[in-house]
């Protein structure tokens, strides 16, 4: 069990990002559905797990983090902005701007606080062995976080990559599935089967932990049990997610893959994620 | 890649001299790597494997594999070769290729092997028709077709010193040699084996070796002196070059390699842009698939071979 005053302090921290998610979302066009999904996980990565110096993004001792969930750009920007990368008040106001350093996929020739550019999904992942292979072989202490969505693990690549990892052995890398259920279209059983989608990492010869992906008691255990980075095998968390989540109307809906919201859709939703922190940690937020 | 029956005791001596080039290459640079995708044994890398066995990543039959991992290393500071055939380098990790190499404008380093119709006994699926045209496409790529083994070591070397993207296509293989070890090379900068101003070919790879074949044989029987222009840079294009060549009034441009997309129509562009009036004719492979056949074959049926380049400068003449 972690600490109730480290949960408290993720789940407002998570709690922030997804009321900056909203606001973003009620200026522009984003990928709020897979935003929201994966917002406990980002967080507790960001802002508890990942090894970082703000004043130097290419530190060599940092951990690296991709995301090969290209889209979920906009909670990795958030999350990086809450650790000081930049300043929250910069991506409302570069978002998808003419060269701004923040759009719809994260963007690494723009912004020096990404490490590799996304977008098309099934990449990021086998980058991130690479990297991984890279770091093992200069005997780095750092770890490779990456984060996949599920969808994106119908392309072969990503299998590929799974492969990879576990022929070189590749334990300092760590990829935290958000396991949401969905796809663009719709749900994943529906469209194109993932289940047994642990029981595939497994036979992948992968180390798998299942969690909830909104259980931050849950995230920061996982974390704090990661395997040595030295180790011979490769994590990966299936965070079991609702797209979406924490927002009643669009909640497992695919309709909310991306989009804005309109001004009384903003405010319901983030009235009733307010209300949910509140509910379990009884204070004002 | 199944069902190939190639014979590993045939030397080869591009890919020889790749093999050699490596090893020496390995020991200049510590954080050069070698990655195959299931051909080690077809890319002649053994020598650097027996130097540096812990430099070697073979991910299997995997090309998107290949370009990714290659790129998450590039990113932190190595310098990977992969090599894999050039249909599969190309056409099956494309979009890795662009977005995870290109992009970023890392250090990796792409040979393609069976390039053009080389693998013609093989059929289709080996024949690397349109890896050019797809690499030239990628912005921040250098795209070399180097036809002769002391030029390719000087393109290994050269490559690694650019620290960018660069696409090698290895094609059929020449008999003949064209330049001493000697040879000063450099990307871009088109190479002349033989001079002439009553015309010119601008070809690559093996065609180079045909073009001074056909060369001769004009100056045997028409008196004519042609130009051999080895454009062994296929991106960036030699534009100097070939503006020069396009001044003697008569250009042959060939590569194995489809037409479309191909050396031939980049020359031609570059003809048109620099407001030049000049005869022009392309060989290359036409826009037909064709079932299993012999290079040799494939080169005489679309007049790419010598004699076909003969024919195609005397029409011009």
């Amino acid at each position: 069990m972690a600490e109730k005053s480290l949960v408290r302090r993720l789940e407002k921290a998570s709690l922030d990002t997804k009321l900056r998610l909203l606001d973003l979302c009620h200026q522009t066009m984003i990928h709020i559905g897979g935003d929201l999904s994966v917002c406990d996980m980002m967080t507790a990565l960001w802002q508890y797990a990942i090894r970082y110096d703000v004043e130097n993004p290419h530190w060599d001792g940092r951990d690296r983090f991709v995301l090969s969930k290209g889209h979920a750009a906009a909670v990795t920007s958030f999350s990086q902005a809450a650790i000081g990368c930049y300043d929250v008040q910069d991506i409302y106001k570069e978002y998808a701007t003419d060269f701004g350093r923040f759009g719809m996929h994260s963007c690494n020739l723009a912004n020096p606080y990404v490490d590799v550019s996304t977008g098309s999904l099934g990449h990021g992942m086998p980058v991130a062995a690479g990297m991984a292979a890279a770091l093992k072989r200069k005997g780095s202490q750092s770890r490779v976080y990456c984060v996949i969505g599920d969808g994106e693990c119908g392309e072969g690549s990503i299998w590929e990559g799974a492969m990879f990892a576990h022929q070189y052995q590749l334990g300092n890398l760590v990829v935290f599935a958000d396991r949401n259920g969905f796809s663009f279209d719709g749900p994943t059983e529906e469209y194109m089967a993932l289940e047994p989608f642990a029981g595939k990492w497994r036979a992948f010869g992968w180390n798998v932990v299942e969690i909830d992906g909104h259980d931050m008691d849950a995230i920061i255990d996982t974390i704090d049990r990661l395997p040595d980075v030295s180790s011979d095998t490769p994590t990966i968390v299936i965070g079991k997610t609702a797209k979406g989540h924490g927002v009643s109307f669009m909640e497992n809906n695919a309709s909310w893959h991306a989009g804005g919201v309109n001004t009384e859709d903003w405010e319901k939703a983030k009235a009733e994620l307010t209300a949910a922190y509140q509910e379990k940690w009884g204070a004002a937020v | 890649m199944s069902g190939m029956t190639l014979n590993m005791e045939v030397m080869t001596s591009l890919r020889d001299a790749v093999g050699k080039c490596l090893a020496e290459l390995g020991k200049k640079y510590d954080n050069m790597l070698v990655m195959t995708a299931d051909v080690d044994t077809s890319s002649r890398i053994q020598a650097f494997k027996e130097a540096f066995p812990d430099r070697c990543y073979n991910v299997g039959i995997a090309e998107q594999c290949l370009m990714s991992t290659a790129a998450g290393l590039a990113h932190e500071g190595f310098k990977p070769l992969t090599f894999a055939f050039a249909p599969f380098a190309s056409m099956r990790c494309y979009e890795q290729v662009r977005t995870d190499i290109c992009y970023t404008k890392l250090p990796v380093i792409i040979i393609g092997n069976g390039a053009g119709y080389s693998n013609g006994a093989s059929g289709c699926t080996h024949c690397g028709l349109e890896d050019s045209a797809l690499m030239v496409a990628c912005n921040n790529m250098t795209v070399i077709e180097p036809g002769d083994p002391a030029q390719m070591v000087k393109v290994l070397e050269a490559a690694m010193e650019l620290n960018a993207p660069v696409y090698i296509r290895l094609g059929r293989e020449a008999t003949t040699s064209l330049y001493a070890e000697d040879v000063k090379y450099e990307i871009g900068k088109a190479l002349i084996p033989r001079e002439g101003n009553d015309g010119a070919f601008v070809c690559t790879g093996i065609m180079v070796h045909f073009a001074m074949e056909a060369a001769k044989r004009i100056r045997e029987e028409l008196g004519r002196e042609i130009r051999v222009v080895d454009m062994h840079t296929v991106k960036p294009l030699d534009r100097d070059a070939v503006i020069a060549a396009a001044k003697t009034g008569r250009v042959v441009a060939a590569q194995d390699h489809n037409i479309n997309g191909g050396l031939g129509q980049l020359v031609g562009s570059t003809i048109a842009e620099a407001g030049i009036t000049c005869k022009l004719a392309i060989r290359g492979c036409p826009d037909e698939f064709v079932p299993i056949a012999t290079p040799e074959f494939l080169y005489a049926r679309n007049g790419m071979d010598a004699d076909g380049l003969y024919q195609a400068m005397k029409a011009l003449l």
